[in-house]
């Protein structure tokens, strides 16, 4: 009988032991799969800076918007904000005129960027809604280009090799000087020309793709627009601290919110350990127990040839100890082989197999075999010795 | 020198008290060979305990050696079980999970001495009682004789004063019986320890020094015969071969 009863044991913990390193290297390995997404997405950030803020004393800017999301935004905070959208894809399309390659830079706006208040006219008009609806070949100048190119009325350049009319020229503003290098883009070499005119001639799309730069202005530092903004970019958080002026937490907060919900995830993890741990827990003391009431007799008799409680708690847990580390043991062997089957049948990372989680498999064996001995181990000390040898068998 | 003066022990709750020993009092000498004999749940097997140190009296007083055992801890207790005590069950009561080596050292590994010393004087105490060639064998590849002998050898094993055997041939065939019962008295005579031996088996009392006769929980009769095993052979009507 006892016998089977180790055996039970051994198998009970082996079970108990394999599926905690189980749960373990399975999130040992989704843990890993995550630290590896996660190095990309900084990367990623970094390259093309998701919905990454550019905040400037007048104004604020998001990058990393499709077209579609940009117009979204704009007409969900038609009212509580000024809106603009820029096209963040670079053009490297030669700015020329006549046999002239000038250095300038072509800049793709939407008809309301003149409204956010960042520049300032000289002469003629900035690019209009209707400019951009119907992609028309227009362009607006530095008035200091302008005035390069000679003045004058009808004066066209170059954009690749499409042909775009100077309808105005503009002055960068004092805020814009402030930051001549504004979100990469160099203002007193800009050419501004229409988004979608832009991706019609020089890119042969009919609708603008890409990344967009969404714009805000600062005069309208309205709470409900923050709102707004932050629930339509899910990914980028917004605080309203100070209502005269835009505060934008993101990149590194967002990482941070990756890392609270690993930390939530390991949580899920460690908690499905734990049941896993304390119904293989409540199994050894079942059986322990069992076994103790098996072996009444014997206890009987070492008590009698001088065992004292202590002698007899210490052999039962060393008992129990010693079956649930053979159980630890099996059961991290098994969790290895079905790891191994794991990653070699459904694909690598499905679940990881090394040493901490051989270690963590057996300790906590060995914890669960402690704390499990001692429920029998003083229920054997309590008995009486007379009435265990009076016990049959 | 063991002193039992009017010990009572009282199994159970008030409404259904049980009355095991009724103002017992006895001085078992050492060196003595003592039998205790009666019926049937006369209280020999709780007189034993209760000498033993298994179990707590309930009235009276028990002398050990001139000291109170009323006053000692349970370790204490623990400590002259395994030292001082030895004893002797009539079903063996040996661990079926060890070897008769192994569980002749067993009560070794309760006391002090280190525990290299256990095998060469598991072996030595086997040889003296003449199972040394069963020490690898487990009990239940042993004969009831064997399985006797093998328990005695682990009663002695730290070689204590006094032997407790409860009913040592109980279980046993009449040769084989007399053979332990022998071993016993050679273990008294020899190596002067204190034996005390339950039994109701008038057979044992031929070796006797000292019998008390037990009847619920009183005794019914003491008598001390300094020498003639003959004689109390002829007052128990029994005629079996003595030393």
């Amino acid at each position: 009988m006892r016998y089977f009863y180790n055996k039970l044991f051994v198998f009970g913990i082996a079970l108990g032991v394999m599926a905690v390193v189980l749960v373990i290297g399975i999130g040992q390995a989704q843990f890993e799969q995550e630290k590896i997404k996660n190095a990309a997405m900084k990367t990623y950030m970094n390259f093309y800076k998701i919905y990454m803020p550019y905040n400037s004393k007048d104004s604020l800017g998001f990058i990393g918007m499709s077209h579609e999301q940009a117009k979204k935004i704009k007409n969900e905070t038609v009212d509580l904000a000024k809106t603009s959208v820029l096209s963040e894809i670079r053009l490297f399309a030669d700015i020329s005129h006549g046999t002239e390659i000038l250095d300038a830079k072509p800049i793709m706006v939407d008809g309301e960027f003149i409204e956010i208040g960042l520049i300032d006219m000289v002469s003629g008009r900035f690019i209009t809604s209707e400019d951009d609806l119907n992609k028309s070949n227009v362009c607006v100048i530095t008035e200091s280009l302008f005035e390069y190119l000679g003045g004058g009325d009808n004066i066209d350049v170059m954009v690749g090799e499409s042909e775009f009319r100077v309808i105005g020229t503009f002055k960068p503003s004092m805020s814009l000087a402030s930051t001549d290098q504004y979100m990469g883009i160099d203002l007193d070499r800009a050419i501004f020309i229409p988004v979608a005119s832009a991706f019609k001639y020089l890119f042969k799309e009919e609708e603008p793709l890409g990344r967009m730069i969404m714009m805000l202005a600062a005069k309208v530092p309205d709470e409900a627009a923050f709102m707004k903004i932050k629930q339509l970019l899910p990914r980028i958080q917004i605080e309203n601290k100070d209502s005269a002026k835009l505060t934008i937490v993101s990149g590194a907060h967002e990482i941070e919110g990756f890392y609270s919900e690993q930390i939530q995830m390991y949580l899920a993890i460690f908690t499905v350990s734990l049941l896993v741990l304390l119904a293989a827990g409540m199994n050894i003391i079942q059986v322990a127990s069992a076994s103790v009431m098996d072996n009444k007799k014997q206890i009987g008799i070492k008590i009698a040839l001088g065992a004292t409680r202590k002698d007899i708690m210490l052999e039962i847990s060393k008992n129990i100890i010693w079956c649930c580390l053979k159980g630890g043991f099996i059961g991290v062997a098994l969790s290895g082989l079905i790891h191994f089957a794991l990653n070699r049948y459904l694909g690598q990372y499905y679940a990881t197999f090394n040493l901490l989680t051989a270690l963590v498999g057996v300790s906590l064996s060995f914890v669960v075999g402690l704390v499990t001995s001692l429920v029998p181990a003083k229920k054997a000390v309590g008995f009486e010795p007379t009435q265990l040898l009076r016990q049959e068998g | 020198m063991i002193e039992l003066r009017s010990v009572s022990k009282v199994y159970g709750e008030k409404n259904s008290e049980v009355h095991a020993l009724k103002s017992f009092s006895a001085t078992f000498q050492h060196g003595e060979f003592v039998v205790i004999m009666g019926p049937s749940g006369c209280g020999k097997s709780t007189l034993l305990h209760i000498v033993g140190l298994l179990d707590s009296l309930t009235e009276g007083m028990y002398l050990l050696n001139g000291q109170d055992t009323s006053s000692m801890n349970i370790k204490q207790k623990a400590v002259l079980r395994n030292d001082f005590f030895g004893f002797v069950f009539q079903s063996f009561n040996l661990i079926e999970e060890m070897t008769a080596l192994q569980n002749v050292y067993l009560p070794l590994k309760y006391s002090s001495i280190p525990k290299n010393k256990y095998k060469s004087k598991g072996y030595k105490v086997m040889e003296s009682v003449g199972v040394k060639d069963l020490s690898d064998k487990m009990p239940n590849e042993l004969s009831g004789g064997e399985q006797q002998r093998v328990a005695i050898a682990r009663a002695l094993v730290n070689n204590p004063d006094v032997i407790l055997a409860d009913e040592p041939t109980g279980n046993l065939d009449s040769t084989t019986g007399q053979e332990i019962v022998k071993l016993l008295k050679e273990l008294c005579k020899k190596e002067k320890k204190t034996v005390i031996v339950v039994t109701h088996d008038p057979r044992v009392a031929a070796f006797a020094d000292h019998i008390i006769q037990m009847c619920d929980g009183r005794i019914l009769e003491t008598t001390k015969l300094e020498d003639t095993c003959d004689n109390i052979s002829d007052i128990l009507g029994f005629s079996g071969e003595v030393i």
